[in-house]
């Protein structure tokens, strides 16, 4: 011995007279295995091996990761790419984790064949079927704490299968949440359980598991014969153990460097385009669960895996036989055989299974089915009670389905019954079946179709309606959103909600998915009871008619032969194409820079209308259409006329305009007279599309309606009571009261009140909510007209007071409400602020009306379109209507009127008393003006083009300000001038994802990946530029730099360089029709398109694959070391 | 377990345990070294980071007068680990042409004040202990160490890109943050 050891000894020694060393070492060590050490025994090791690593890496991992909803991914990603080994650290907890179940299940298997959980060993098993449950708990939580888009799905699908549980669901999922939606504290209970809960508990089992082990030592070989052979743990076992724990070191670095853990970007609860499958560990049961449907769900979520614990927990208790051999054990080995071979097949199959429709296979996603995703895993009940309201619709005809849901009461909205709503039977398909596309569409229709002025969705919108937020949980069905989008007064004859017929039936749809989207109501939550059919209402039932006949036009002369039809698709595809598309459905490339959809040209009902009506909308073009009068000839426009026809289904093509038949479903249409309506089209002849309205129709609901949808009132009347009615309650209107009356009951402040300052009013512009409808200063709704230019219209005091206070005391039909509480005081200085914004100015002056010598006229009718133009102007039809690109767009543009047919006498009588005309027309009776004004306004509104510079002189001296409103489209910015980039640019996105979102939103225009080639006419390039490869002035080696440079486009949007360019970049971001995730991810595919990495991992401290070579190469060299070792132990053993 | 001695009186069996035992000695070394220099590297490895440095718009520089030293502020996001902070910074900028610029830091170099411009004067002056600069940042008084720290700019187009970063003050270098 020499003075080492004998110091070594001095202090082990030292140590030993206070704790027992050499006990506790040998208890470690020293043992005696049955038959030998055996490679069939280190998976035991292996696993503690593993769960070492988890330990140093996981606590490694709290020296970046914050647990919190706005940092959790950022920090993730922060470690992964910015961290020297960061990547490795991550990586290692990965993929050791998963190691972690394979190799305890693989323990698990061999100690069943071995037989080692019988007597006395029963303990031993169950610490180690409990260890196995802990890791099951372990990758559940784990998943879920980076907060990206897999594990919040995960996790929001693992509470609310834990929802199920009989009794204690709701508590258990509410425990788990740590309130009712996947937020802050979720994460928080997760990250708790995760780091401190878990990792005791697994010490404390293994502790438990290790002694019991100790205790009774290994079984051995079954074979007597082989058991009289011993070997030594120490260091015999050891050995064997370390070569396997070093192959699996080697195995982790590997896949840790080679194969990532995915990026799917952080988690976005209103996202459902990601259509995960759980982790592979989990797969068995998200196939098993495929077989339990609605009621029997909870055999699924709750028995399967109850019925699998309890099993494993019984196995020593059932097998008590004590023979070890598993060829005399054939029905233990048959039961384990069974065991494995079904979660290995459902495994498989869950693995090659659909993941769910791809999200940008858009509108046929309702329709392929049954779809499931991750969040389908379980049907449980929080997703799938709202799945009531899901448009999984069993391919019905429309009309057939009109009537299932008219069969049928609408429930009472009932939050008292949320409790006990989770644990009732569910709907079969999950609502996440309604993915993706439908509902994103549906989000972004919410901005674009300005939805959002009068209702607040998530916290941000108008006050003017309800808020829309938990829509999902008031108990309307689809067919009632529905019904309400397009025909609000059938179910509240006296609502102000404008209707929406404008929509196409499968943007109803959308927005029908996204309003009963159960993440806008936190997810799970349990939603209130729905009625007791489960029937879902196809997305088809809503028809919507594009197109107005107008009268007393001629048929087509060109007749439609070969060569008619050769020339009628040319120019279709020139200049039809790029809004209708190519097959007229209206999808073209043009058509996303429209507010409003591109007609749908292959509608049967097409074929109703007649020639004389489509060559006029040819000719004269309408909303955003162009007018083809100049730019094609008349036999021109006559043969497109041709080829459009080819593309409506219908051959049987009806050149009468009688109206449509009636379908052979249903009660009739209620008969109505086609009224001219005094909607955006000139001269429309409302057309009913056949709708049979289920009878008997409230008797409350005024029968006709301008709009040319007539939406099926689907609600029957008992049920309709019933039906939590929330738009503001306004009586039906009557006749106008007489003047006299009005002036009684308003007391008008006199103006000699003293006026508060202009800031007041400006406050209370907003705060009295005039805002949610007026626009000033470029700020507030749309509903009502533009209050820019009060000043210069020439109004009173008075006259805005009594506006103020009641409304209809002017307009009997204003939509405006009524404002009783603001004070004089109040009123007055929300006046002053009218009269004058900007603060800048005194105020007010009514002006005089304009020279007339500035036009001077020519005869009696050109004098008379010169008092009308200026009449246009002093009686504020320009507020509303615009002619000649000036003025407003509440009501539709004057500028065609002659040409659409109308007369001097159906124009007076427009004016002075629209309700004739239209009894829901939101149009002010402007009764005040005399016989010959009205005159006037006739003649210049049947030849406005001789009355524009009048018009132009009167706008110019009485509103200098005022600017034509300018379209949705143009007030995006030109290229160059967008604002600065958006939040997406800190994300670190999916590129997968971001695929998904490009396909099905900027391929359209941009191309299948991003290739670019979609023609844009009228901008300086002619197309639309590729995004792969991108413009060089926007690429950037740096991955932020590059997010930066693009990012502004996405958020707001671009108008490109060009005279008229058909095409415009839509603002995603700043009309947030994208969340700024999915910007984030959509940046991080066409980065990946261009070859820059946005999950580069920047600072990788040593690069993945020169690590995995290191790693390779110092275990060769200690592989090297122990040949030589084992050279010279032989030799000196020879000595 | 007491017959352990037992056991290792067979010579045979006793080299084979030596071997064994110095084999799991070598192996163990790959092992710590494959999972310790990872863990090592990610607790030091980031000390030593620095703010990545890029360059900022910052607007009025065309309208700016020439030879006369103007307060300019940008925006400028701040990289703090993995949150990223919108933040407005100023600078003194001398525009000698258009297409050339002095670009002094706003920090006074001796303990980090503020200074300002006295035009009067046609100096610089930091309130807190008065020292005094030129307006080509010379030290013309006062406690401050060093001149004033000049920061990177480019012009493109016009338009003035600073790159900011920060000095250490109270000493002679000027030696970035
Ligand atoms: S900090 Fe400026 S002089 Fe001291």
């Amino acid at each position: 011995m020499n003075a080492t050891d004998k110091k070594q000894n001095r202090i082990s020694q030292w140590i030993e007279d206070r704790w027992p060393l050499k006990a506790v070492v040998r208890w470690g060590t020293v043992e005696e295995i049955p038959g030998g050490a055996s490679f069939a025994y280190v998976l035991g090791s292996a696993t503690l091996f593993l769960f070492g690593v988890l330990v140093v890496t996981g606590v490694w991992q709290l020296l970046y990761y914050v647990p919190t909803v706005d940092h959790a991914y950022d920090s993730v990603m922060f470690l992964r790419l910015h961290v020297p080994l960061g990547w490795l650290i991550h990586g290692l907890h990965y993929w050791a984790a998963q190691g972690f179940i394979v190799v305890m299940g693989l323990h698990l298997a061999r100690v069943y064949i071995w037989a080692a959980y019988k007597q006395p060993r029963q303990l031993t098993w169950l610490a180690g079927v409990v260890l196995l449950l802990l890791g099951a708990a372990f990758i559940f939580t784990g998943a879920i704490l980076p907060w990206d888009t897999l594990g919040y799905w995960a996790g929001e699908v693992g509470t609310s299968m834990a929802g199920t549980v009989p009794f204690i669901g709701t508590f258990l999922k509410l425990l788990m949440r740590g309130g009712a939606t996947m937020d802050q504290l979720t994460l928080s209970r997760a990250f708790f359980v995760h780091v401190a809960i878990l990792p005791g508990l697994t010490v404390f089992l293994i502790v438990v598991h290790l002694v019991a082990f100790r205790q009774f030592g290994s079984v051995g070989p079954w074979n007597p014969a082989k058991r009289q052979r011993t070997g030594w743990f120490w260091p015999d076992q050891t050995f064997k153990d370390l070569m396997v724990v070093c192959l699996l070191t080697v195995g982790l670095v590997c896949l840790s460097a080679l194969v990532p853990a995915p990026i799917t970007g952080p988690a976005d609860p209103l996202d459902n385009s990601y259509a995960p499958k759980p982790e592979w560990n989990f797969l068995f049961l998200y196939e098993a669960l495929k077989a339990f449907k609605g009621p029997w769900e909870r055999v699924g979520t709750v028995a399967i895996p109850l019925l699998l614990v309890v099993l494993l927990f019984a196995v020593p208790f059932i097998d008590r036989n004590p023979e070890a051999n598993p060829f005399k054990r054939p029905i233990a080995m048959l039961a384990g055989l069974l065991f494995v071979g079904v979660i290995l097949a459902l495994t498989i199959i869950g693995y090659y299974s659909n993941p769910g429709a791809i999200a940008g296979a858009s509108k046929a996603v309702s329709k392929a089915r049954p779809v499931l995703l991750l969040a389908s895993l379980v049907p449980m009940a929080g997703f799938a009670e709202v799945s009531g309201a899901s448009p999984v619709d069993p391919p019905a005809t429309p009309r057939t389905a009109v009537e299932a849901p008219a069969a049928r009461p609408e429930p009472m909205p009932s939050m008292a019954a949320a409790d006990t709503a989770s644990v009732k039977p569910a709907a079969p398909i999950p609502m996440a079946t309604v993915l993706a596309a439908n509902v994103r569409d549906g989000k972004r229709l919410f901005a674009t179709e300005r939805c959002n002025a009068c209702h607040t969705m998530e916290g941000q919108g108008g006050t003017l309606g309800p808020n829309l937020t938990h829509e999902a949980q008031m108990g309307h069905t689809r067919q009632w959103l529905s019904t309400q989008i397009v025909d609000p007064a059938s179910h509240n004859p006296a609502t102000i909600m404008p209707a929406h017929t404008d929509l196409t039936k499968e943007q109803v749809n959308d927005l029908v998915d996204f309003l009963l989207h159960p993440s806008l109501a936190g997810a799970s939550q349990p939603p209130t009871v729905f009625g007791p059919s489960k029937t879902p209402v196809p997305s088809t039932q809503i028809p919507t008619l594009v197109a107005e006949i107008i009268p007393g036009q001629p048929t087509n002369p060109v007749p439609s032969d070969a060569q008619s039809l050769a020339v009628g698709k040319r120019i279709y595809v020139g200049e039809c194409q790029p809004c209708h598309g190519p097959t007229g459905v209206g999808n073209g490339p043009a058509s996303i820079a429209l507010t409003e959809p591109a007609a749908n040209l292959a509608l049967p009902i097409m074929a109703e209308y007649a020639d004389g009506a489509m060559f006029e909308i040819i000719t004269q073009g309408r909303q955003a259409m162009p007018a083809f009068k100049t730019l094609l000839t008349d036999k021109e426009r006559w043969e497109v006329l041709n080829y459009i026809r080819t593309l409506a289904p219908s051959p049987a093509r009806l050149i009468s305009k009688q109206p449509p038949t009636i379908p052979e479903i249903g009660p009739p249409a209620p008969a109505r007279a086609p009224a001219p309506a005094s909607s955006a089209v000139p001269a429309p002849t409302p057309t009913p599309v056949p709708i049979p309205a289920p009878s008997p129709a409230p008797a409350s609901v005024p029968a006709p309606s301008v709009t040319n949808v007539t939406a099926p009132s689907a609600v029957v009347p008992q049920a309709k009571l019933k039906t939590n009615v929330i738009e503001v309650a306004k009586p039906p209107v009557s006749a106008p009261p007489a003047e006299s009356n009005i002036t009684a009951r308003v007391s008008v402040p006199s103006a000699s009140v003293p006026s508060m300052n202009i800031e007041e009013g400006r406050r209370l512009f907003t705060s009295a909510r005039c805002i949610a409808c007026h626009t000033i200063e470029g700020k507030g709704g749309t509903l009502g007209p533009s209050l820019d230019h009060v000043a210069k219209l020439g109004l009173t005091r008075e006259w805005i007071i009594t506006q103020i206070r009641n409304p209809t005391s002017h307009y009997p039909t204003s939509i405006m409400p009524a404002n009783h509480a603001l004070t004089d005081q109040q009123l007055n200085a929300l006046i002053d602020y009218l009269f004058n914004p900007s603060g800048s100015q005194p105020k007010r002056p009514p002006e005089t009306p304009p020279a007339k010598s500035s036009v001077p006229p020519a005869s009696a009718q050109a004098a008379g379109i010169q008092e009308g133009a200026q009449l246009f102007n002093s009686a504020h039809c320009i507020v509303c209507h615009t002619i000649e690109g000036i003025g407003g767009q509440l009501g539709p543009d004057l500028s065609h009127e002659a040409e659409a047919g109308r007369t001097r006498e159906w124009l007076v009588a427009q004016i002075q008393n629209p309700t004739n005309h239209n009894p829901i027309t939101i149009m002010y009776a402007h009764k005040s003006l005399s016989t010959q004004q009205l005159d006037d306004l006739a003649d210049f509104l049947l030849a406005p083009s001789k009355g524009k510079a009048a018009l132009e002189a009167a706008v110019k001296i009485t509103q200098p300000a005022a600017a034509p409103p300018a379209a949705t489209v143009s007030t995006l910015p030109p290229m160059g001038k967008q604002g600065p980039p958006g939040a997406a640019v800190k994300m670190i996105g999916s590129p997968p994802h971001g695929e998904i979102l490009f396909d099905s939103d900027c391929a359209k225009c941009h191309g299948k990946d991003a290739q670019g080639g979609i023609p844009n006419p009228g901008s300086t390039s002619g197309q639309v530029p590729p995004l792969a490869p991108i413009a060089r002035l926007l690429f950037s080696e740096d991955p932020l730099k590059f997010a930066e440079n693009i990012d502004p486009f996405i958020q707001h949007g671009a108008r490109p360089a060009g005279p008229s360019p058909a095409l415009r970049m839509p603002a995603f971001g700043s009309t947030r029709a994208l969340t700024q995730q999915e910007i984030a991810n959509i940046e991080a595919y066409i980065m990946k398109l261009n070859g820059v990495n946005r999950a580069e991992i920047v600072n990788p401290g040593v690069r993945p694959i020169w690590f995995v070579g290191g790693t390779v190469a110092v275990f060769a060299l200690g592989l090297l070391l122990m040949g030589v070792n084992w050279i010279w132990n032989r030799m000196k053993g020879q000595v | 377990m007491n017959d352990s001695i037992h056991h290792s009186i067979d010579p045979e069996d006793m080299q084979r345990r030596r071997f064994l035992k110095r084999a799991v000695g070598i192996l163990s070394v790959p092992l710590a070294a494959v999972f310790g220099y990872p863990l090592v590297a990610a607790l030091v490895g980031s000390i030593y980071r620095k703010s990545p440095l890029a360059f900022s718009k910052t607007p009025g520089f065309t309208a700016a007068p020439e030879g006369q030293p103007i307060e300019l502020s940008f925006d400028y996001v701040k990289t703090d680990a993995y949150l990223r902070q919108d933040v407005v910074e100023d600078v003194w900028v001398i525009k000698h042409s258009p297409v050339k610029a002095t670009v002094f830091s706003p920090i006074c170099p001796h303990m980090g004040c503020r200074y300002n411009w006295h035009s009067k004067m046609q100096e610089f002056i930091c309130p807190c202990h008065g020292s005094v600069f030129s307006v080509t940042g010379k030290v013309l008084g006062g406690p401050s160490p060093r001149p004033l720290d000049t920061l990177s700019y480019k012009i493109e187009g016009g338009t003035l890109y600073v790159e900011w970063e920060r000095f250490e003050p109270g000493i002679a270098e000027k030696v970035r943050i």
